[in-house]
C-alpha cells in the first residue's frame, strides 16, 4: 500500500504527543529507520513540510506571510502578529516578515492560501478597474 | 469646462469606487505544461470555474484533488511561469452572449477575432448548460430545408434534430453544412458555424463565401484555429451551444454545425492525458462519451408552451479510410438522430454529393417532411435501391426484358438529377416539381447526358412561365390534385419547347 507524506506525518504526530524528549528522540530513530525500510526516505522533506502543517494546526498556531513596502518595527510588528491571532482565533502567530518596494504601501498578509491584500498597489489597480 | 468642474467630478468618482479590501484565496502554480497548470492553495475553488493568473490569462478548473488543482489555460501560457499567484473569480466559465455576434467571427471565449469592433454585453451564458428535460421537448415536426435534393428528399432534417454528417477527408462534408447555411435565407434561421481546429485559410474561405450570398445576415462563426491551443478547441463547440441557446430562448429556430468532432475528441485527449487522466480506447478518456452526448444533447425542439424555439445540430465527424466502426464515430453515431454517409468512391465517379443513399438515414426527419416532398420522395428511394439491385446486369444490355432495362434507365436519371454544384441550394419547391418530373417517367426519354440541362431549363421555365405552380406548392405544402393537372401541364409544355 501506498502511504502519503501526509498519513505519515499524522502517525508522527500521534505517536510524539505528549512525550518526553528522550522518548521522542527513539520515536523518530524508530520512525526514520522504518521509512527507510518501505524506501521512502526520499519523502523527508515532504512529510517535514507536512508534520508542520498538523502540528500547527492541531496546536492553534498560524503561519502567516506578511509583506510590506518599508521594514516594521518591532512594535509595529507585535501588533500585526496580535491581529492575525485574533483575525483566525488561534492561539499563536508564527510570522516571516519580508519587504517589497513594488507594493508602495499599506500590507499584505497572506495565511495559507487565503490573502489580504491591503497595498497601496492593490487598491490604485481596482481605482483603475473601476474607473475605465 | 471649469478646472473646478473637472477635478470635483474625480474626486467624486474616486471617492465612489470601493477600493475596500477582502479576503482573497489565492494559488501557486506549481508546474506549467503544455496548456495546463498544476496548482496549490485556491481550496475554496469550484470545478469549470475561472481563474486568472499573474499576467492577465485566464484558466478554467478542471481537476480538483486532494491537494492540487488543475487547470487549462485559455490563451498564450509562455507567460505563466511556476511560483505564480493564481486567483479565484468565483464565476464559472462563461460568454458574453447578445444579437451582436450575428455576422461576426469570434474565438470560443466571447472574443471578436474579425478585426471588427468589439463584442460586450450584460448577459452571460454558461458554457456548460444542462440540456432541457423531457417536459421542455417536443417531438420534430418542422423541417430545416437544406436545400440539397438528395438530402431533402431521402434523408430529411426536423428543426430540433442532430443529423451527423460523416466521411473521409475531402468527400465535401464542409460544403453540405456551407449549403445549409446558404440555403437558411428567409427561412427565419440563424446559424452557428464552429470550426474547430480547422485551417484559418478555410475558414476566410467559408466567410468569404457566405459574404457573397448574404448568408453571414443571419450566421455566427465560432473559430478555434488549428494554431489556437487545446483548450480553444475543446470548449468551442460549447460556447456555440451555449450562443445557440440564448437564441431558442428567445424563440428562435437556430442551426448550429460543429466541424468537426473529430478533431474535438483529439483536443480533449490531448488535455486529458496532459492532466494525467487514464487513458482508454484509442488513447481517449473514460468520459470521451459523455463529452459528446452531452454536448449533443443540448440540441432540442422546444414546446410551445416553454417558449418554443429549437435547436438543430450538424455535426460533421471524419473517418480515416472510411471506417466508421473506429471509437469516435460509433459514438457519434449513437447519439444522433441518423447519419449522412458520403463515400470517397462515389465523390471519385463525380457523383457529387457523394451520398451513400444505403448507408444514410434520418431517424425522426421524416415526420417533420413536408406533404408534397414525401409524395415525390418515397418512389425516388425505391428507384434507386432496385437501380442498385439490377446495376450489375447493365453490361447486358440488349439481352434484358424491356422493364428491367426501363428501371436502370430511370436509375441512371436519377442518380443523374441527385448531382448538385457547391454554393447552389435549390429551394423547396423546385425540388418537388423537378423529383416528380423525374418520378412519373417525364424524363425517360431525355438522354443521360442531357439531363442536368434538362433539369436547369425546366426550372428557370418553372420560374419564369409557370411560378404560380411553385407558389402554390409553398403555400399548400403539399400536391393536391389541382396542383398536379397544372404541374403536369407545364412539363408538357416544356417539353415541347425543348425539344426545338
Amino acid at each position: 500500500m501506498k502511504i502519503s507524506p501526509k498519513q505519515y506525518a499524522r502517525t508522527l504526530f500521534e505517536i510524539t504527543k505528549d512525550q518526553d524528549q528522550k522518548q521522542i528522540t527513539m520515536i523518530i530513530e524508530k520512525f526514520v529507520n522504518e521509512l527507510r525500510k518501505n524506501g521512502h526516505i526520499k519523502l523527508g522533506a515532504q512529510i517535514i513540510r507536512a508534520f508542520e502543517k498538523v502540528y500547527n494546526e492541531k496546536n492553534d498556531i498560524v503561519q502567516a506571510r506578511v509583506i510590506t513596502a518599508s521594514k516594521l518595527v518591532e512594535s509595529q510588528r507585535e501588533s500585526v502578529a496580535e491581529k492575525i491571532v485574533e483575525m483566525y482565533g488561534a492561539k499563536k502567530a508564527e510570522v516571516t516578515y519580508s519587504e517589497n518596494k513594488k507594493i508602495k504601501g499599506g500590507i499584505i498578509i497572506r495565511v495559507g492560501d487565503e490573502v489580504i491584500d491591503a497595498s497601496v498597489q492593490k487598491r490604485l489597480r481596482s481605482l483603475a478597474q473601476q474607473l475605465t | 469646462m471649469s478646472k473646478d468642474y473637472i477635478i470635483e467630478q474625480l474626486k467624486k468618482q474616486i471617492s465612489q469606487a470601493s477600493i475596500d479590501t477582502q479576503r482573497e484565496k489565492v494559488g501557486t502554480v506549481l508546474e506549467v505544461r503544455d496548456g495546463i497548470v498544476r496548482m496549490d492553495g485556491l481550496s475554496d475553488v469550484m470545478a469549470s470555474e475561472m481563474v486568472e493568473f499573474a499576467d492577465g490569462t485566464v484558466g478554467v478548473i478542471l481537476n480538483l484533488e486532494e491537494d492540487q488543482v488543475g487547470a487549462m489555460i485559455l490563451g498564450d501560457f509562455k507567460g505563466i511561469k511556476e511560483g505564480d499567484e493564481v486567483r479565484s473569480t468565483g464565476k464559472i466559465l462563461s460568454i458574453p452572449v447578445t444579437e451582436k455576434v450575428i455576422g461576426r467571427v469570434i474565438n470560443p471565449i466571447g472574443q471578436a477575432i474579425d478585426g471588427k469592433e468589439v463584442i460586450t454585453s450584460d448577459v452571460v451564458y454558461p458554457i456548460e448548460k444542462l440540456a432541457p428535460g423531457v417536459i421542455e421537448r417536443k417531438s420534430v415536426h418542422q423541417p430545416v430545408q437544406t436545400g440539397i435534393k438528395a438530402i431533402d428528399a431521402m434523408i430529411p432534417v426536423g428543426r430540433g434534430q442532430r443529423e451527423l454528417i460523416i466521411g473521409d477527408r475531402q468527400v465535401g462534408k464542409t460544403a453540405i453544412a456551407i449549403d445549409t447555411i446558404i440555403n437558411q435565407k428567409g427561412q427565419d434561421m440563424i446559424c452557428v458555424y464552429v470550426a474547430i481546429g480547422q485551417k484559418e485559410s478555410k475558414i476566410a474561405r467559408i466567410m468569404n463565401e457566405l459574404e457573397k450570398k448574404g448568408a453571414m445576415e443571419y450566421t455566427t462563426i465560432v473559430l478555434a484555429g488549428a494554431s489556437d491551443p487545446a483548450a480553444f478547441s475543446f470548449i468551442a463547440p460549447y460556447s456555440g451551444a451555449a450562443i445557440a441557446e440564448y437564441f431558442m430562448d428567445q424563440g428562435k429556430d437556430v442551426l448550429v454545425v460543429y466541424d468537426d468532432l473529430s478533431k474535438h475528441a483529439w483536443a480533449y485527449r490531448q488535455i486529458s492525458l496532459i492532466l494525467k487522466r487514464p487513458p482508454g480506447r484509442e488513447a481517449y478518456p473514460g468520459d470521451i462519451f459523455y463529452l459528446h452526448s452531452r454536448l449533443l444533447e443540448r440540441s432540442a425542439k422546444r414546446d410551445e408552451k416553454y417558449g418554443g424555439g429549437s435547436i438543430t445540430a450538424l455535426p460533421i465527424i471524419e473517418t480515416q479510410a472510411g471506417d466508421v466502426s473506429a471509437y469516435i464515430p460509433t459514438n457519434v453515431i449513437s447519439i444522433t438522430d441518423g447519419q449522412i454517409y458520403l463515400e470517397a468512391d462515389l465523390f471519385n465517379k463525380g457523383i457529387r454529393p457523394a451520398l451513400n443513399v444505403g448507408l444514410s438515414v434520418s431517424r425522426v426527419g421524416s415526420s417533420a417532411q413536408t406533404k408534397a416532398m414525401k409524395k415525390v420522395a418515397g418512389k425516388l428511394r425505391l428507384d434507386l435501391a432496385q437501380f442498385r439491385e439490377l446495376e450489375a446486369f447493365a453490361q447486358f444490355g440488349s439481352d434484358l426484358d424491356a422493364n428491367t432495362r426501363a428501371q436502370i434507365e430511370r436509375g441512371r436519371r436519377t442518380v443523374e438529377i441527385l448531382k448538385q454544384d457547391q454554393y447552389a441550394p435549390i429551394p423547396f419547391e423546385e425540388q418537388v416539381v423537378v423529383l416528380y418530373a423525374l418520378t412519373r417517367g417525364f424524363m425517360d426519354d431525355v438522354a443521360v447526358e442531357k439531363v442536368t440541362l434538362w433539369e436547369n431549363d425546366f426550372k428557370k421555365f418553372m420560374r419564369s412561365q409557370r411560378s404560380e405552380i411553385l407558389q402554390n406548392i409553398i403555400k399548400e405544402k403539399d400536391l393536391t390534385d389541382e396542383i398536379i393537372v397544372q404541374l403536369e401541364q407545364a412539363i408538357k409544355d416544356f417539353k415541347d419547347v425543348f425539344a426545338e
